[in-house]
């Protein structure tokens, strides 16, 4: 659907599979070549199976947008932990980080984005760990922080928003437009780095095995070769 | 009137070139303009902008008593404008005039509040 159209329906004839991941039934949902926006873009997404303990919610999203001079990967999924802790985490993660795989980014200045129910507000600090510290100072909506191997955006909302059974549209031939909130976003194009930070966080990982979640994250990350 | 979403905020106001106003003159044209900041979340997001106006005895937009903007924002998206002439019609017919705006993101379950602008009919 073009811009100027009023209304945005459901995803229809979505391709659908089950497939196991590690054990893990899982279904899966494709849609693509979506013209809706400025660039094409094929929507995915990995849905618990029947009779698994995250049955019919979507355990993780990701979109792949036709670009110029290459396509661009976006993952995202429901995080259920709040701004201190979700901060808390990144800190730890950010930390580890900088110590073994991304040195280079020590001595680099953070840009991002952090929004209140106010006002949004770009920044800029001289380092990763400071920016961090300044988004535990207000109670933020979203944020968003820059990183050569991929940004990230986090919501912050309570309580979530529980879509509606996958499964119902399924059986109707179609795909719901709601997404499971609040959401943990990345891009992946570069890299799926961020599929280990996700799955500290993210809704299903009392109910998922934890290396179970992260192939299950990185599957949907589908980083290009 | 200013909505903000996640990663994205828009203001919609109506406008005599690019002063924003809330007294209009009747025989008058004006601009009833969305815009947005870029947009800097990295999930899609449809949204909808529905206008509407009581009736069309002294506002009216060019598709009538309702004007409807629909788009989808996607990451790296730059800030956009879009803008609907107003007219305030010959003779003033009331001394206040109301537009409500409502916004609907087609993938969130809860939506922002409708909002309005009380204008002055001068």
């Amino acid at each position: 659907m073009e811009e100027g159209a009023s209304t945005f329906p459901p995803y229809e004839n979505p391709k659908i599979d089950e497939i196991q991941i590690d054990g893990l039934t899982v279904v899966t949902a494709e849609v693509a070549n979506i013209h809706e926006g400025r660039s094409p873009r094929s929507h995915f997404r990995i849905i618990g199976g029947p009779k698994t303990s995250v049955a019919g919610h979507t355990l993780v999203y990701s979109d792949t947008y036709t670009r110029t001079p290459e396509d661009e990967v976006y993952s995202y999924a429901r995080h259920n932990v709040d701004q201190r802790v979700l901060l808390e985490r990144l800190e730890g993660f950010l930390t580890s980080a900088l110590v073994t795989d991304f040195a280079e980014l020590v001595h680099r200045p953070a840009t991002g984005v952090m929004q209140t129910a106010d006002e949004m507000t770009e920044f800029e600090y001289s380092g990763y760990l400071e920016a961090v510290d300044a988004m535990k100072s207000a109670p933020l909506i979203f944020a968003r922080m820059n990183f050569p191997f991929g940004d990230m955006t986090v919501e912050f909302q309570h309580p979530a928003d529980i879509a509606e059974n996958e499964f119902r549209c399924i059986s109707e031939g179609t795909l719901q437009r709601d997404l499971e909130r609040p959401l943990f976003a990345f891009e992946a194009t570069k890299s799926d780095v961020w599929t280990t930070f996700l799955a500290s966080i993210h809704w299903a990982r009392g109910r998922v095995q934890p290396e179970v979640l992260r192939q299950v994250l990185k599957m949907a990350a589908r980083v290009p070769a | 009137m200013k909505f903000r979403l996640a990663g994205i905020s828009l203001d919609v106001d109506v406008k005599d070139g690019h002063a924003i106003v809330n007294k209009v003159r009747p025989g008058r044209s004006y601009g009833h303009v969305v815009q947005t900041t870029k947009y800097h979340h990295l999930v899609p997001t449809n949204l909808t902008i529905t206008s509407n106006l009581n009736d069309t005895v002294q506002l009216q937009f060019n598709s009538g008593s309702t004007w409807i903007f629909a788009k989808q924002f996607q990451p790296k998206d730059p800030g956009t404008q879009k803008n609907e002439p107003l007219q305030c019609i010959t003779p003033r017919a009331r001394s206040q005039d109301q537009i409500v705006v409502s916004v609907q993101d087609s993938s969130a379950t809860k939506q922002p509040n409708p909002q309005s602008d009380l204008l002055t009919i001068l």
